[in-house]
């Protein structure tokens, strides 16, 4: 706060004249980036320091509803999520991995963080910030929670669905990590820091301070981890939500104006239980659905058959695909 | 993997698309569909001739999501509507 400070009297001694050829009003909300998270810990070395950097369990003491809402979305287990999201991730080391010849894995051992950033710079962005040992970690308790699965162990088993429970998408992923897109122009996501729509002071003893995310209330917020299209960047590309494409190039394209949030988060009434069809709102929000049907038929009963002509007619009222992946 | 015609289901192994059957947004699209009446073919003055057994069609029209192709994972129904259809005969 101080350099914030520092910066405001700073652009004050400009003039006006500097504030008007400017759109920018403010302080930049990051900072360098060894004042990042990860920076000052330095990389989690095994999966429960991974979980401590970014626990969320501390912010549900004041934001206890938020923190019940955010539990039912699929971002509070986003490795987990319904056993799908971790069987599949298992399957991509046994089927893909560990069938390429080129990736050197061989086994869960060989997984390194690199291997897992085809589905992890979604689905945990924050494994960038651990060793590879944390990545070895977590293919052998997936392989140990399948082969569990498959044994029927149930007490193996609810041990690791819990580890694999507690990876997700947190309050801090939000609201710190992913809060800031644009890190040369806007700074990195400081520790200590919460980002939201204001800025000022945070009643948390670890997170003091609160400060104005420039992407909060934009969709580049969740189009971040909404897919495009196949993700090229990747040595061996893999390709799963290409929501955020379908988002950019359809709706916007065709003039929707509306953002994820809006819908998701407001015009629902969810607030941060951020959930698809699966939640009665949002099936009901998902389109117009048109039937009529009548009956034909000819004088002529040798040349047709009398059928029921049936005509349907879909409008999707989401703001991209439906349905996603 | 974005090669051929063949594509892959698993996230690790797809790069593309070769057919997208997803709705897309703010467009309607259409699908019509016949459903013929009950009807059985009988010889009426030498020539084959349809009579219809029933007069009336009860037609429900369900819109389902398979996320995994087939009703046999998490199937999800997320629209019905139902019509009842008559002939009229020509008098
Ligand atoms: C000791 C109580 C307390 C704890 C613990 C706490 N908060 Fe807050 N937080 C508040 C209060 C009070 C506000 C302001 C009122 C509001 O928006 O609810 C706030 C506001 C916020 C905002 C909105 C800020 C803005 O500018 O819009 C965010 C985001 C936030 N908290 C995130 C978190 C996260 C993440 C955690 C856990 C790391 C956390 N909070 C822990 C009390 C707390
Ligand atoms: C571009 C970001 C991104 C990447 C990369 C990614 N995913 Fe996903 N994945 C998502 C999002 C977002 C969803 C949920 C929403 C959707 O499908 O649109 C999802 C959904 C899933 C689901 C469906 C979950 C369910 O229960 O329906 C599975 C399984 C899955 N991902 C596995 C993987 C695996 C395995 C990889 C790596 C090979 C991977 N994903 C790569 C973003 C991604
Ligand atoms: C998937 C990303 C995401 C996660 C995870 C997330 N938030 Fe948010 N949060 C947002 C967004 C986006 C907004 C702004 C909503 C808007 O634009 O209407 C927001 C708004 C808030 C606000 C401002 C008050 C309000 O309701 O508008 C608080 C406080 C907050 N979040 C706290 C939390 C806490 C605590 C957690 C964890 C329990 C959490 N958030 C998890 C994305 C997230
Ligand atoms: C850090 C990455 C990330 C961010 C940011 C993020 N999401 Fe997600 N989201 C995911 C992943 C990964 C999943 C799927 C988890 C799983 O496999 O179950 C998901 C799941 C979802 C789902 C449920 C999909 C389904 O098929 O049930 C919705 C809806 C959703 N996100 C909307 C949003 C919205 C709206 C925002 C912005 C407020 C947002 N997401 C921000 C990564 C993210
Ligand atoms: C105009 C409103 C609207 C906007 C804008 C919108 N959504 Fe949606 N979204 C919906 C509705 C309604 C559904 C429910 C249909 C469904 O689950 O497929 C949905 C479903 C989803 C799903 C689940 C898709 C699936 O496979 O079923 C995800 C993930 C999602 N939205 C994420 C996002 C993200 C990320 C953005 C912004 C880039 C966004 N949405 C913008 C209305 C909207």
């Amino acid at each position: 706060m101080i350099a914030a400070r520092l910066l405001m009297v700073a652009s004050l001694a400009l003039g006006p004249a500097a504030w008007l050829s400017t759109a920018w009003a403010g302080p930049p909300p990051g900072g360098e980036k060894s004042g990042t998270i990860v920076a000052k810990q330095g990389q989690a070395k095994t999966l429960r320091e991974l979980i401590a950097m970014y626990d969320s369990t501390s912010c549900k003491e004041c934001h206890e509803d938020i923190h019940r809402d955010w539990m039912e979305s699929p971002h509070a287990r986003s490795v987990f999520g319904t056993g799908r999201t971790a069987a599949t991730f298992q399957t991509a080391i046994t089927n893909g991995l560990m069938t390429w010849p080129f990736s050197g894995v061989h086994g869960p051992g060989d997984v390194k963080v690199e291997h897992f950033q085809g589905c992890t710079k979604c689905h945990l962005p924050q494994l960038a910030d651990a060793t590879d040992a944390v990545a070895k970690e977590l293919a052998t308790t997936l392989f140990a929670w399948r082969e569990a699965v498959n044994k029927g162990d149930a007490a193996a088993r609810s041990k690791h669905e819990a580890t694999l429970g507690q990876l997700g998408i947190t309050c801090l992923v939000c609201h710190n990590r992913n809060a800031i897109v644009h890190k040369w122009t806007d700074g990195y996501p400081q520790a200590g820091v919460v980002y939201g729509s204001e800025s000022g002071e945070h009643a948390a003893d670890d997170y003091p301070l609160a400060a104005k995310s420039p992407i909060m209330h934009e969709a580049i917020a969740c189009g971040q981890c909404h897919g495009l299209g196949p993700n090229l960047e990747l040595d061996n590309p893999t390709q799963c939500a290409t929501l955020y494409g379908s988002y950019l190039w359809s709706y916007v394209a065709d003039g929707g104006d509306k953002t994820c949030q809006q819908c998701h988060m407001s015009a629902s009434g969810l607030g941060h239980k951020i959930l698809s069809y699966r939640d009665p709102k949002m099936a009901e929000m998902a389109l117009d659905f048109e039937v009529t049907a009548r009956a034909v038929n000819w004088r002529d009963g040798t040349r047709y058959a009398p059928r029921a002509v049936v005509a349907v007619a879909m409008t999707n009222r989401a703001g991209h695909g439906i349905p996603d992946g | 993997m974005g090669r051929s015609t063949t594509m892959g289901r698993g996230p690790y192994e797809k790069s593309g698309l070769v057919s997208d059957t997803s709705l897309p947004p703010g467009r309607t699209v259409e699908e019509r569909f016949e459903v013929p009446f009950p009807a059985t073919v009988a010889k009426v003055g030498g020539k084959d001739e349809t009579q219809v057994t029933d007069d009336t069609l009860e037609i429900t029209v369900e819109l389902w999501y398979l996320p995994y192709g087939t009703r046999d994972t998490t199937p999800f129904k997320w629209r019905e509507a139902k019509r009842t259809v008559r002939l009229v005969p020509f008098e």
